[in-house]
């Protein structure tokens, strides 16, 4: 057996990240060795505050570091965050980030794909359901989302939140004809703010269950819905909801109650009928061990930049391959974490379905990075080329309106 | 009843090269009051938070309408349930609300918050040094080397404008801890803590302990016991640095010294691994300043993992979370313990929270930050004699940041106004 080469060690040079107006709430995140190749990661939600970390506590440990300590590197930034965390803070989302672009530069360092790296292709493809979000949604959007707000761009192709919440059978349509044959849906959001979901009224859950009754109607079953709650509810109104979507046989309820009691989570599972999904909310493996060991789960649902990046996801989907759980990696955040996403997707034996967002990839995805994945009839193929397959595009690095902040040695 | 309600004004973050990893929020009102709170570690990623998602919010609202602010604040951060920066700024924020409150209805926040259940609450001492932890500069190598390696071991020199005076504690107790315990005996104090284990982590990164390292970590305990006996008692903290198996290795190479708790034996993100470690240490558990709010410390009381609930007030939520966390600490029977080592207005807050709960059982202090720096930065100190720290008695929080320490030239105050 030869022994590790000094020689072929990489140095860790540069760590970058990367703010678009255009895109407020994401992080891109570069990190470069010193035989000029750049790994990229990326995280969502409060950019700056999480930039701000990468620099002033993680950057001064990573330069100069071996680029290939991946699993040191995971743990050793876990300690200067002085995280415990289970929950996707500030610096955890750094972690994230760090942890993927520095999967995606030892994979492009071997010239294979990162799901090649991560143990090889699993199947083929790999089925995907629409998130019906519009383009403008979510990570797109400056300020606070007050839940259920849709901002309605009619200029824009599949506008679907908009879809939903008032044409929801034509939706439907519009999907199978795509071949999608699943889609998620969040009707319910929009009353969350008349009691800060302490209680929903009757009235407000028949309107909520209008968009399962119209989608059955119109194609009966051949597409899967899955209903999307956010985390917004109450135990009992979220058990409400739940029962009062059971004649439609949602494919899962997501998120009902808060991600902060597990045993909440785990009664609300005993209290309905169809599989429960959670959670992009929740990070590292030991909050999933606890949700797993109480019970509290059908679908294992992370999202690989707030978990605490590829590696850890990787940990948490066998950790529910322990328990026979499947997962359901999370996007609606950004292409770097959805090119993640599908090379996790396609690598590990339990995965259910890969998310995907129909509006984000015909329309801004595009503008940022080189590659997508390919989606064809209701699956996603795996991406070509080392590492992740997919770079900044030129066009995005030379935006004058880029904010950068680059640490280096 | 005042007529109109107050509005907040502004929301300032104030940072300085002398404690850098502290970092205080001032929010001032439309009638003159300013809050106070602080948070350490990360500040440069708390100062975001403040800044760009919280304070947008504040500016313009009612102060009084705490819990209000406290669910936006938290909802802005997306966070729950861990100590991260999002959590740290809201703690932050919080305690500077409280601040208002007390002050704008002319009452300490201990009466602000439904009255004192004690006079006085007994403190312990945490045998740091001077420049321990928070007021630590921070050399490259702070940030290569692991985060409980960064603790150990000190080199004890005094930072510029420090005293190098007699309380270099954590000097002290490894090397003449009889001398140390004599003396905290001599001003009144019964119970300080002590982490001579720190000093081993990197003999294999927290996964063992070899026999020498524990003889050589007990020393202090030996010599302890020997000096003065029982009359003092001896805190274990072992900064949730080790796997479970040399957790319990620890734990039973101290029954010997019946010490009054060990505190944080592993990382707290398994609950039924603490447990596990309570069932086996035959000691008192003390957990922990590192968990944040009320969910995980349900977690950890559900499972039985801890006898004494410690928590930091500007980490874990504020006081408006401590509050209610001692309160559930109380239904499960369990003391609580606020945390300091960190800044003058954690400690003032915690003491505050200490003599208004019911089930305070005692205040962490460190002498040396309280003879030494922290002077240095607020303009009234809690009055703590003969190992009582008393009831704090000026409106509000009781102390502001000083004038002089606001001007000075390392100072850096953020502004976000209406």
């Amino acid at each position: 057996m030869p022994r590790a080469n000094r020689k072929q060690q990489r140095q860790i040079t540069k760590v970058e990240t990367l703010i678009h107006p255009e895109y407020p709430k994401v992080l891109f995140v570069q990190v470069h060795d010193d035989h000029g190749l750049v790994g990229l990661g990326e995280t969502s939600f409060g950019p700056e505050v999480v930039a701000n970390w990468i620099h002033s506590e993680a950057a001064p440990y990573l330069i100069g570091a071996d680029a290939g300590r991946l699993d040191q590197h995971w743990k050793e930034l876990n300690r200067l965050g002085a995280i415990t965390t289970r929950a996707r803070g500030a610096e955890i989302r750094g972690v994230s980030a760090l942890d993927m672009a520095l999967w995606d530069l030892f994979a492009q360092r071997t010239g294979e794909p990162l799901y090649q790296v991560l143990g090889g292709l699993s199947r083929d493809r790999i089925r995907v359901y629409n998130t019906c979000a519009g383009y403008s949604y979510g990570v797109k959007r400056p300020g606070f989302l007050t839940p259920g707000e849709v901002d309605h761009r009619p200029e824009q192709p599949y506008e679907d939140q908009h879809a939903f919440m008032t044409d929801a059978g034509k939706l439907a349509e519009s999907l199978l004809d795509e071949g999608f044959t699943a889609m998620k849906i969040w009707p319910f959001d929009q009353f969350v703010g008349k009691t800060n979901g302490q209680s929903i009224h009757p009235e407000d859950i028949d309107r909520g269950v209008e968009p399962f009754r119209k989608i059955r109607k119109a194609v009966g079953d051949r597409i899967e819905i899955a209903l999307e709650m956010h985390c917004m509810w109450n135990l009992p109104s979220a058990i409400q909801i739940a029962r009062a979507v059971e004649p439609y046989k949602p494919m899962w309820y997501e998120d009902p109650v808060p991600m902060d009691n597990v045993d909440a989570l785990a009664q609300f599972r005993q209290a309905v009928r169809y599989p429960v999904t959670a959670s992009e909310t929740v990070s590292t493996r030991w909050h999933f061990r606890e949700m797993f060991e109480k019970r509290a789960v059908d679908i294992c649902m992370f999202d690989i930049s707030w978990v605490g990046g590829i590696s850890e996801a990787k940990r948490v989907s066998t950790m529910a391959e322990a328990y026979h759980l499947p997962t359901a990696p999370h996007d609606c955040v950004g292409p770097v974490t959805f090119m993640f996403s599908v090379q996790l997707s396609l690598n590990m034996p339990n995965t259910f379905v890969q998310e995907t967002v129909r509006a984000y990839n015909a329309t801004w995805y595009r503008d940022i990075v080189t590659n997508l994945p390919r989606i064809e009839k209701g699956f996603a193929y795996p991406p070509e080329g080392p590492g992740i397959g997919t770079q900044l595009r030129p066009s995005f690095l030379k935006d004058k309106r880029l904010v950068s902040q680059v640490s280096a040695k | 009843m005042r007529n109109s309600p107050l509005k907040i004004t502004s929301v300032q973050t104030v940072t300085n090269a002398d404690s850098p990893e502290l970092i205080w929020v001032q929010i001032t009102t439309d009638e003159g009051l300013t809050g106070l709170g602080e948070t350490c570690f990360g500040v440069s990623a708390v100062d975001e938070f403040v800044h760009t998602e919280a304070a947008s919010y504040l500016i313009g609202r009612d102060p009084l309408q705490i819990e209000a602010h406290w669910e936006a604040v938290r909802a802005r951060g997306r966070s729950f349930m861990a100590r991260n920066a999002e959590i740290r700024g809201l703690s932050a924020i919080d305690v500077a609300l409280w601040d208002i409150f007390g002050q704008a209805t002319d009452m300490p926040i201990h009466a602000a918050m439904g009255g004192r259940f004690r006079d006085s609450i007994r403190v312990y001492n945490t045998c740091a040094n001077y420049n321990y932890a928070v007021r630590r500069p921070r050399t490259r190598e702070d940030s290569t080397r692991a985060f409980g390696a960064r603790r150990a071991p000190y080199t004890g020199k005094p930072v510029k404008g420090d005293p190098d005076g007699p309380y270099n504690d954590l000097d002290a107790f490894l090397t003449r801890a009889d001398e140390l315990a004599e003396s905290l005996l001599s001003e009144g104090i019964t119970a300080m803590k002590i982490w001579p284990f720190d000093q081993f982590y990197e003999e294999a990164g927290g996964n063992w302990l070899s026999n020498a390292s524990l003889r050589k970590a007990t020393e202090p305990f030996r010599k302890i016991r020997k000096a003065v006996g029982n009359k003092i008692e001896i805190a274990a903290e072992l900064h949730a640095l080790w796997n479970l198996p040399t957790a319990i290795r620890i734990a039973q190479s101290l029954e010997e010294f019946e010490v009054m708790w060990i505190e944080d034996p592993i990382p707290m993100n398994n609950m039924a691994a603490l447990a596990d470690f309570r069932r086996k240490a035959r000691q008192p558990v003390t957990a922990s300043e590192t968990v944040a709010m009320r969910e995980s410390f349900r977690e950890m009381f559900e499972a039985g993992a801890t006898d004494i609930c410690m928590f930091d007030i500007a980490w874990c939520g504020g006081l408006t979370e401590a509050r209610k966390i001692a309160a559930m600490a109380a239904a499960y029977k369990l003391p609580v313990a606020p945390h300091d080592c960190t800044g003058p207005v954690t400690l003032m807050a915690g003491i505050h929270l200490a003599v208004h709960a019911p089930n305070a059982r005692i205040q962490e202090i460190v002498r040396a930050f309280n003879t030494g720096w922290y002077p240095g930065i607020v303009d009234a100190m809690p009055v703590i004699e003969n190992g009582f720290a008393r009831a704090p008695v000026r409106a509000g929080l009781g102390m502001a940041l000083r004038k002089d320490f606001l001007r000075a030239k390392d100072t850096v105050i953020r502004s976000s106004k209406a």
